[in-house]
């Protein structure tokens, strides 16, 4: 008997049943059983009877019928967002991208119609504040998964075929308007919805009706991928968030009396010929660097610009980030002449170019302290 | 579609008696022609039936939630079919050591101890040749190891009836398996 028995496991494992895909049998095949009853009439062993569906007594291989049906088509699948971190956009910035992928998950081959839009709701943790202008939907004409130009040339906007097991990559284009601001969310999503393959304009209607054993059915087997969506609907969404940074800067404006005629730098007052001088601080509390930062300040009225203040009687206005101070030279007339960022242009200070280099969105290096004198006429 | 899904009649390994060759016209599938010369069709004493049924769900007279059996529903991969066989004696002669050897059917698995019949001894085989029970069936994996085998490699099951089934009675055989 374990002889036999350890014969049968050798020879069983080798003819084990053909390997189904991961999605399933396939739609339209047919499943049939047919079994085969042995007896005996006293000593005789007789012709043994092969079994049929409303019963078969008529011994002999062949003289029974199958038992079955067809297997039937099996709606499923997934809409799945690629990155696992809302996309850092910007105010302005156009064709920014939501990368998703549309698997099926059924057992038959299936177009797939792809609409987007601009959802509420909490995607990462972070709830929904503003929207993005949603251009289109592209699928990914090259399977690369990255949104290229030749992606919206090829303008692919609904899945013609998936097979069983396949998936498709799948882009929402969109522009940040420019009024949006920093801290704030934009959630869109995909929604992708099973249709009759190769066939994308026609949706998929699931088979209300009995079954029909000897034919194929649509059975609609999706979960359901966002909140509010439902499950076995032939559709399936996902989520994804675009997050909005940009540089935030504060100014402040500050001014302490350096000196007067009279008191000298003891104790001054801010009296006629007195000088003053202000600090302009400059800080960055945005998320993102501030570049090309320039400062305009009207001097006051009644004041008079002070030059060679700073550095041992060679600069205008002194520049302090962390700590480190650079100087520059205003030059009167409105031309930076020796192109340190610093100028007058009328009655007005700008501080820029080559005086303020790009403020970072955190540390010690994201603000600057700017300070210039001026005296009381 | 697979009409090698027909059973192939195996000798007995169970000690219901000695290994009998049975004078069988080998049948050419699905032949007209063939069906046409086949000799004077031989009335066998059992009628073997077999259906496919799915379960239900319903609430029954008392609003309680229950399952019952209907004929096979909508089909899809991970959907469980119940197949039951029912042989019933239709001679005025009891029928002895009777046996019911089913293949698993394509494209399913068999679900691991689901097969059921009154009186009778379920062994199941890998190959269509041997049957045992499950505790030794074993495969060889492809590293070499032995392991016992799963249900879902099972490719038939055999059920002998303990007793005889006389004249008139009905004698059922059950199993479940899941489309793959």
């Amino acid at each position: 008997m374990k002889r036999l028995l350890a014969l049968a496991a050798l020879a069983g494992i080798g003819v084990a049943q053909q390997a189904a895909v991961a999605a399933g049998t396939a739609a339209n095949t047919a499943i049939n059983n047919r079994a085969t009853i042995t007896y005996s009439v006293g000593a005789a062993v007789q012709t043994p009877i092969e079994s049929s569906p409303a019963g078969n007594s008529t011994a002999g291989v062949g003289n029974g019928a199958n038992t079955g049906f067809v297997v039937d088509d099996k709606i499923d699948l997934t809409v799945t967002r690629l990155s696992g971190a809302p996309t850092v956009v910007t105010p302005g910035q156009a064709n920014v991208v939501a990368t998703y992928r549309v698997s099926n998950t059924g057992n038959a081959p299936h177009a797939y119609q792809l609409a987007s839009g601009n959802v509420a709701g909490t995607v990462f943790g972070n709830a929904d504040s503003t929207d993005v202008t949603i251009l289109s939907v592209y699928v990914d004409s090259n399977g690369n998964g990255t949104f290229e130009a030749a992606d919206s040339t090829a303008n692919i906007t609904n899945i013609s075929t998936l097979a069983a097991d396949g998936n498709a990559i799948v882009f929402i284009v969109a522009n940040v308007p420019l009024t949006a601001t920093n801290g704030q969310f934009a959630n869109v999503r995909l929604t992708a919805s099973a249709a009759v393959n190769t066939t994308p304009a026609t949706l998929v209607v699931e088979t209300a009706a009995a079954d029909t054993p000897a034919a194929v059915d649509f059975v609609f087997a999706d979960g359901f991928g966002t909140a509010g969506e439902i499950a076995r609907d032939g559709k399936h969404s996902a989520d994804d968030q675009f997050a909005v940074q940009s540089a935030n800067l504060t100014v402040a404006k500050s001014s302490a009396v350096i000196s007067d005629p009279f008191n000298g730098t003891t104790n001054p007052k801010a009296i006629p010929a007195a000088v003053i001088e202000y600090s302009v601080t400059v800080a960055n509390t945005g998320s993102t660097a501030a570049t090309s930062v320039t400062l305009d300040d009207p001097l006051p009225a009644n004041t008079t610009f002070q030059q060679n203040v700073y550095s041992a009687g060679t600069a205008d206005v002194r520049i302090t980030i962390n700590a480190v101070d650079t100087f520059c030279v205003a030059e009167a007339g409105g031309t930076d002449t020796n192109t340190d960022g610093c100028v007058r242009i009328g009655t007005t200070l700008r501080v820029g170019g080559a005086a303020l280099p790009n403020l970072p969105s955190s540390g010690p290096s994201s603000s600057a302290v700017i300070r210039f004198r001026v005296a009381i006429n | 579609m697979n009409k090698g899904n027909a059973v192939k009649i195996g000798t007995m390994l169970l000690g219901l008696g000695s290994a009998v060759a049975l004078a069988q016209t080998p049948l050419l599938a699905s032949n007209t022609a063939a069906a046409q010369q086949r000799p004077a069709q031989k009335a066998g004493c059992i009628e073997l039936k077999s259906v496919a049924e799915t379960e239900e769900s319903y609430r029954d007279a008392n609003g309680q939630p229950a399952v019952r059996l209907v004929p096979v529903a909508k089909v899809v991969p991970g959907t469980q079919v119940i197949w039951t066989l029912s042989a019933t004696n239709v001679c005025a002669v009891a029928a002895d050591k009777v046996f019911i050897d089913n293949p698993v059917p394509a494209h399913m698995s068999l679900l691991g101890d689901s097969a059921r019949g009154a009186g009778a001894d379920v062994s199941y085989s890998l190959d269509g040749k041997q049957f045992a029970p499950p505790e030794q069936l074993r495969v060889v994996d492809a590293d070499g190891a032995t392991r016992a085998a799963r249900a879902d490699e099972y490719t038939h099951i055999r059920w002998v009836f303990r007793n005889s089934i006389g004249p008139g009675q009905l004698a059922a055989a059950s199993f479940r398996a899941t489309v793959r």
